[in-house]
């Protein structure tokens, strides 16, 4: 069964600007969700939504069957981590990690003994005492994990948290996160715009572009069987090539040809039957 | 030109520039210390003296002592005889020195007995003139309470007003946003005694001329449009994502503000309250012009410097005036290092 729904989610800006089409997604307790895009497709604020940050225009967002759209972001059981890690600079780095523990009115003890434990699940054990500012951008990062895990979400968004963080180290954090994810056997939903990122962490990736779905699938899947030539075209590096070609049928051959080369179809008839009705037709392959 | 000769020529400068600033302070310290006998002296000292060496002579033919101080010329000047007790009186009064006629007498006694000179140090009773300020004017206790009041109102209506204001332009979407914040600062370009008049009609009519709380709204005027866009800046800058993260994490609204965006603006309000603290407790013309019995020390002392006189005491009350503000604006420094150190 379904751990949470998104129900044919909506998201217009200012009665015009459509920033999430319509979006329907199911997640299985346990998952690690990606939502892959380029910049400005609605995966964000897809996310922001579940969190409740954004109000939803249409369509419903379910944890556990009740929908929460209604809900302060408080009363979600959600964390989050953020791209710029929002740690407060005013704060300890134990009064980060214990704001939410104190703000749920939990005993001195208890809040204590939360924060050790996440303190060594993320190696800040050291820097409890410090202030944000005295500690470097991965050990932010770092702090900020430690917060979002203290709170024992239903629900683990991410949102671009690797991007600020220079390649050695991110490449590092990453398998941290899905270490994290896995210990905890939590459920996550992690957006990035890197495609190495989405497919080395994913169970499965929702590829978004202008605000609908472009493919849900695992990595393998949308590596190797792209649905649509977007998903194609975004995936791989170096990037996939693209021909022009003409469809022609010569005897019984089909044959696929532009000014350069031909190309016969020998596999299976199914594709062959396929390029026949599109006679002449201008067609794209991989 | 070499590295050394540049860098004293920067200290030279830097010095030059300390004297000009310090000089005015340091004259008005010393003189707040001196009595009015050392008014005239010259050359001034630069660190006050707090004695004076004195001699009594015992006039047989008068029945009467002679009573002379050392000068700044190094000569023993004749300045008054009388007995002990004229004589105490005329050392409180020019000397700063406190002493009854019998202490006097005690101490001058000899001279009487064997017609010889008694030298003598006399020390000044150091805050003399602080305390006699308080007694020659009368009301400067009434008006210090008024600066403190006024200078809190003030901050208080700036702050809350401004602040509010400063955080609807960073944050809100209504419109003519940026037709208000123009409209607060045009506010601040005029002087504000421009629009003292028909502020007094309207202090009047709404009953609040000669009050505390009527000056404080004039004074506010200018800075509720500055504490604006000081704190409007500052919320721009508190990174969305910082309040977004208290939400997710169990905060509400209120509470956010309260735990996440107030502590981190907080330097923007303690510069703006730093302000809001020196206008009200420097001006003396639009108090001069809104208030009539319920002066403020600004206004006693303008009024009290003129009689000449009581320039020691004029010069205790003026330190009396600066000191507060000093102190206020070093106490918040340490808020505003965080913002802009």
């Amino acid at each position: 069964m379904s751990y949470i729904k998104l129900d044919n989610l909506k998201k217009v800006y200012n009665k015009t600007i459509e920033a999430v089409k319509k979006f329907d997604l199911e997640i299985y307790k346990g998952e690690f969700i990606v939502f892959l895009g380029p910049s400005g497709c609605g995966k964000s604020t897809t996310m922001r939504m579940i969190a409740g940050l954004e109000s939803v225009t249409e369509g419903d967002i379910l944890i556990d069957g009740k929908s929460i759209i209604n809900l302060q972001p408080k009363d979600r059981g959600i964390s989050m981590i953020f791209q710029s890690y929002a740690v407060w600079p005013h704060m300890t780095v134990y009064d980060n990690v214990a704001y939410a523990l104190k703000l749920r009115k939990k005993s001195k003890k208890e809040i204590d003994k939360v924060v050790q434990e996440v303190a060594v699940v993320c190696d800040i054990v050291q820097y409890l005492d410090r202030y944000p500012s005295q500690l470097s951008g991965g050990q932010r990062q770092r702090v900020a994990v430690a917060r979002a895990i203290a709170v024992k979400p239903k629900l683990f968004l991410m949102d671009e948290p690797l991007s600020n963080l220079d390649a050695k180290l991110r490449v590092s954090m990453r398998t941290d996160l899905k270490r994290i994810h896995q210990d905890l056997n939590s459920t996550s939903i992690f957006v990035t715009h890197d495609q190495s990122e989405a497919l080395s962490l994913a169970d499965r990736i929702v590829l978004m572009n202008n605000g609908v779905i472009e493919q849900i699938g695992t990595p393998n899947e949308i590596y190797h069987e792209p649905d649509k030539m977007f998903v194609a075209q975004f995936i791989g590096s170096p990037p996939s090539n693209f021909f022009t070609v003409k469809v022609a049928k010569k005897d019984d051959k089909v044959l696929l040809s532009n000014d350069d080369f031909s190309f016969e179809v020998k596999q299976k008839q199914k594709i062959q039957k396929v390029l026949l009705k599109d006679d002449l037709n201008k067609e794209i392959i991989l | 030109m070499n590295k050394g000769a540049n860098k004293a020529l920067f200290y030279m400068f830097i010095t030059f520039l300390g004297f000009v600033f310090l000089i005015p302070l340091i004259y008005l310290t010393t003189t707040s210390f001196t009595s009015r006998i050392e008014l005239t002296d010259f050359p001034k000292p630069i660190i006050p003296k707090f004695y004076h060496d004195v001699e009594f002579q015992w006039d047989n033919d008068n029945n009467r002592y002679n009573f002379s101080r050392l000068n700044n010329d190094g000569e023993y000047e004749l300045l008054i005889w009388g007995d002990s007790e004229g004589l105490s009186k005329y050392l409180e009064e020019k000397l700063n020195v406190v002493m009854t006629p019998d202490e006097l007498e005690d101490e001058i006694r000899i001279s009487k007995e064997t017609g010889d000179v008694v030298h003598l140090k006399l020390y000044k009773t150091v805050f003399l003139n602080y305390t006699k300020f308080f007694d020659v004017f009368s009301g400067a206790g009434n008006a210090f309470k008024n600066s403190v009041k006024v200078a809190i109102y003030t901050i208080i209506l700036s702050l809350s007003v401004g602040g509010s204001l400063g955080y609807a332009l960073a944050r809100s979407e209504i419109k003519g946003k940026e037709a208000i914040g123009i409209g607060a600062l045009v506010v601040r370009m005029f002087p504000t005694i421009a629009i003292s008049v028909s502020a007094a009609v309207m202090l009047i009519n709404f009953g609040l001329f000669d009050s505390m709380i009527g000056l404080a709204v004039v004074y506010s005027i200018p800075n509720i449009g500055l504490t604006a866009w000081i704190t409007k800046g500052i919320f721009m800058g508190v990174n969305k994502e910082l309040e977004e993260a208290s939400l997710v994490f169990g905060a509400t609204k209120l509470q956010t503000f309260k735990k996440i965006t107030l502590p981190l603006v907080l330097p923007a309000f303690a510069a703006s309250s730093m302000y809001a603290f020196i206008t009200a407790w420097n001006d003396t013309g639009v108090a001069l012009l809104l208030t009539n019995r319920n002066q403020t020390l600004a206004l006693l002392l303008y009024n009290s410097i003129g009689g000449t006189s009581s320039i020691h005491y004029a010069a205790a009350g003026s330190v009396l005036l600066i000191t507060p503000a000093v102190i206020f604006t070093f106490f918040l420094r340490k808020y505003i290092n965080k913002l802009w150190g």
